[in-house]
């Protein structure tokens, strides 16, 4: 059905039915987030780039940014190869029971508080935790490790909360894939292994951009789990930003590193647009 | 000739079968990964440890006693489910006025309308927050109701949002013309047509709503002043100093809660053609 033999409201009707929000957006989101921008430029003798000078030239800030790079990448390449198979499987699930079970264990996490399950992985993994007693019951080592608090737990927290967010679209691509062409891929004698190189996986591609770069937005500015699972030694920009605002009071030093995150992500919503489509998702 | 086709053919079904076997049991391991970390809460609640360990040690239900009747938890605990209320009737009703416009309206620059209004779920939250401090400090709303409820709504007008739009989109419009054949007005048709039609959406919208809101941190953390607190700000402080089971069992109550929610959904969402579980995959760009 065309879409525009929907359209009925005029252009006044339609600014009229979106301005309340529209003008909380301004209000409340753009002007505050525009408002970062001054502050970050300003120091007793006025306009300045000294925060960002110190940001990027102070070593321990570079260390941080490059942490925060690193986990983000490494967080998105393990969704994916975790993530890609699970879609797949869910996808190729003949049973409506069964899948419609499944897919509730992927969406279990988007139900339940992240705070609960970032906090179970405190117990798991703490010393006394219940992976160290495992282990150490099967003798696979005999003093507890230290899993708490390093870039290995960050890494696992912000894999679970974001694996979901890769499934999801790769999923939904899979599923609302034309069968026919891989029907046809096998009758022209490729076998179930290059009828998925050639046929599936490039077909599948919209999905894994949207759920790669989606990952890869939100493990960059990620708060709670390395809040939570990452100590003083693996802060990462989220983190900085908080301890600087709220501990030293340094605001405009905070507003230098938030614009500098601001920037990133904006930039990358723009790449994910160009490339991915945004308002794909709007129709589906 | 034939008997060589015919071995080729039983070992590339042993193949899949084999492939087949791999993944399952590895999206199985999957599967495990994401549902333990939301129960490991249930178990380690009833413990009669003053600290939290698991296994847990004995059974007792002096956890979930404390949450229900110091004043310490249950205020913050009241004041979350206050906040979640209110964002999700207010994000709900502008969620669904812009979604109208967006499908029904002829509107330029619709993609760039689009983009701007997902964008906050794509903004770090902590970025959010802080820059919402700064104005809210000069305005005076920190700490207030109507500070909190607002911007808790910017982060929930996304997903209401996609989902309601992705609803509209798909609204058979006949349905509302026939209405009005017959006589109905506008209000009328509305009221009984196009609400009962897109009813799974809304519903959907407002549970992630609710859930977002009474979930939130980060947002909260900033704007909450120093006089009261959020559920989510109390277990996170708990989180950070001593290890007390009421987290746990707050934990077991907020999955509990989470669980009726989503059967009840289930239920009201039986007879319609769209099923609940699909529902959030329209909202799978959350936070």
């Amino acid at each position: 059905m065309a879409r525009e033999s929907i359209r009925r409201y005029s252009f006044l009707q339609s600014l009229l039915l979106m301005s309340p929000l529209l003008i909380l957006l301004v209000v409340f989101y753009v002007y505050p987030l525009l408002n970062l921008f001054p502050t970050s430029f300003f120091s007793v003798e006025g306009f300045t780039l000294e925060h960002y000078e110190r940001f990027f030239s102070v070593p321990l800030y570079s260390r941080i940014l490059l942490r925060t790079v690193r986990i983000s990448f490494f967080v998105t390449v393990i969704c994916f190869v975790v993530g890609y198979p699970v879609a797949y499987f869910l996808a190729e699930l003949k049973n409506p029971t069964t899948a419609g079970l499944l897919m509730a264990c992927v969406l279990l996490p988007f139900w339940t508080s992240i705070l609960v399950r970032t906090y179970s992985w405190v117990v798991l993994f703490q010393t006394q935790g219940l992976i160290n007693n495992l282990l150490m019951f099967f003798r696979v080592i005999t003093d507890p490790m230290n899993l708490l608090y390093r870039e290995f737990s960050v890494t696992v927290g912000m894999v679970h909360v974001l694996l979901p967010y890769l499934i999801l679209p790769v999923y939904s691509v899979l599923k609302n894939l034309d069968r026919n062409l891989v029907r046809a891929a096998r009758n022209l004698g490729a076998n179930p292994f290059w009828a998925f190189i050639k046929i599936v996986f490039p077909l599948s591609l919209p999905g894994v951009g949207a759920g790669v770069m989606f990952v890869f937005i939100l493990a960059l500015g990620f708060y709670i789990t390395p809040a939570i699972l990452g100590g003083p030694r693996t802060m990462m920009i989220s983190t900085l930003i908080d301890q600087q605002v709220n501990r030293l009071m340094n605001w405009e030093f905070a507003a230098a590193i938030a614009v500098v995150l601001l920037l990133t992500t904006v930039g990358m919503i723009v790449a994910f647009n160009k490339v991915v489509g945004l308002d794909k998702i709007y129709s589906e | 000739m034939s008997k060589r086709e015919n071995s080729s053919h039983t070992k590339k079904r042993f193949d899949i079968g084999y492939g087949k076997i791999l993944l399952g049991v590895f999206a199985g391991m999957v599967f495990v990964f994401l549902v333990i970390p939301s129960f490991l809460a249930v178990p380690m609640s009833v413990t009669e440890t003053r600290f939290l360990v698991f296994p847990p040690q004995g059974f007792t239900f002096h956890w979930f006693d404390r949450f229900a009747t110091d004043e310490l938890w249950r205020e913050p605990a009241l004041f979350s489910l206050k906040l979640a209320i209110l964002t999700t009737l207010v994000s709900l009703i502008l969620g669904f006025m812009t979604s109208l416009a967006l499908v029904r309206g002829s509107l330029p620059g619709r993609k760039i309308l689009n983009v701007f209004l997902i964008s906050p779920i794509m903004v770090p939250v902590i970025i959010i927050a802080f820059a919402v401090y700064g104005v809210y400090a000069k305005l005076h709303l920190i700490g207030s109701t109507v500070g909190l409820v607002v911007a808790h709504s910017i982060l929930c007008t996304p997903f209401v949002i996609l989902v309601i739009s992705a609803n509209l989109y798909r609204f058979d419009i006949s349905m509302e013309m026939a209405a009005r054949n017959l006589g109905a007005t506008p209000i009328k048709t509305f009221l009984f047509i196009t609400i009962p039609i897109i009813k799974p959406g809304i519903i959907a919208a407002a549970v992630f709503c609710f859930i977002t809101s009474l979930d939130e941190l980060v947002i909260a953390m900033f704007l909450i002043g120093t006089r009261r607190t959020t559920l989510p700000i109390k277990i996170f402080s708990q989180l950070q100093f001593r290890i007390d089971p009421v987290v746990a069992a707050a934990s077991t109550i907020f999955i509990a809660a989470a669980f009726v929610i989503v059967i009840s959904l289930l239920f009201m969402a039986r007879g319609t053609k769209e099923t609940v579980i699909k529902e959030p995959e329209n909202a799978s760009f959350t936070r």
